[in-house]
């Protein structure tokens, strides 16, 4: 229970930032006639932001398959860099390594670079619950999001990778001074 | 309303694609990204998501705005190394100035 509560406090600046996020991501999808559950079904088995925004654009218009999946692709290409970065540290391949790398995105690349111990299993539930987060935000956009009024919400993504790059700054400061 | 399946299907598979290609060719990757250049590699990534989070500002007023407020987030982190704390402090006075002096558009 006790490391429950602590994997919840270690996720919950992105908790806020997923949160509203999803919320956005909602609205916006609500207003172009998407349902609940396919923002339920989208945000479960794709979880990425950028790509689901772009999605956004071409959603109920005509597409072609292949530009669609090239451009998905390309927008997401920054994940090669994550996957060799921490390619060695997920461990032998089984469902717990299939879900990570699943669940890769940044946010979670930069709760893996942030956790000291990189404890496996206690990895698994962060990157799970961000995927939580990511979910009932992006559901509960369609449901309530037309109600919320409040602009700028966005900044709150915007500024959780400003904590990753002040923090992955910090580190390589910290190792040139060590080398 | 009718769903299309196409449409997330696509999506989903474009994105594991590029999550799990370096997983698969690991050792064909890493030749070409030994960890130490991977480290400048992972923190420019990350400034260009910062860079473009700052690309869609609509005022001049908006984006000095941002720019405060982004600087409070790094100068709170860099002080305090408290996540939340940085997130929140930059975020609130980000929305609160924005919704409450007509900014926002």
């Amino acid at each position: 229970m006790k490391n429950l509560k602590s994997i919840f406090l270690f996720t919950l600046p992105v908790a806020i930032s997923y949160i509203f996020l999803g919320l956005t991501f909602g609205v916006i999808f609500a207003n172009k006639g998407g349902s609940i559950f396919e923002s339920f079904f989208i945000s479960l088995t794709t979880f990425a932001g950028a790509a689901q925004f772009y999605g956004l654009e071409i959603y109920g218009n005509d597409y072609s398959l292949i530009t669609f999946f090239l451009t998905v692709f390309f927008i997401n290409l920054r994940h090669i860099g994550y996957g060799v970065a921490i390619g060695k540290d997920f461990g032998s391949w089984g469902l717990r390594k299939i879900y990570m790398i699943f669940a890769l995105t940044d946010e979670n690349f930069g709760m893996w670079q942030l956790s000291a111990d990189k404890n496996l299993p206690k990895m698994l539930k962060v990157f799970f619950l961000n995927h939580c987060y990511w979910i009932i935000g992006c559901t509960l956009g369609v449901v309530w999001g037309s109600q919320i009024k409040l602009k700028g919400l966005d900044f709150i993504l915007t500024a959780l990778f400003i904590v990753l790059l002040v923090d992955n700054g910090l580190k390589i400061v910290k190792e040139r001074k060590v080398a | 309303m009718s769903f299309d399946l196409k449409f997330p299907f696509i999506l989903s598979l474009a994105t594991i694609t590029t999550r799990f290609l370096p997983f698969v060719f690991y050792s064909f990757l890493s030749k070409f990204l030994n960890n130490r250049i991977n480290s400048y590699i992972i923190t420019l990534l990350i400034g260009i998501l910062v860079c473009n989070g700052y690309a869609n500002f609509e005022q001049v007023n908006e984006y000095g705005l941002r720019l405060t407020s982004g600087l409070i987030v790094a100068l709170s982190y860099y002080k305090t190394r408290n996540v939340l704390l940085s997130i929140l402090s930059g975020s609130i006075l980000y929305v609160l100035v924005l919704n409450t002096t007509g900014w926002a558009l």
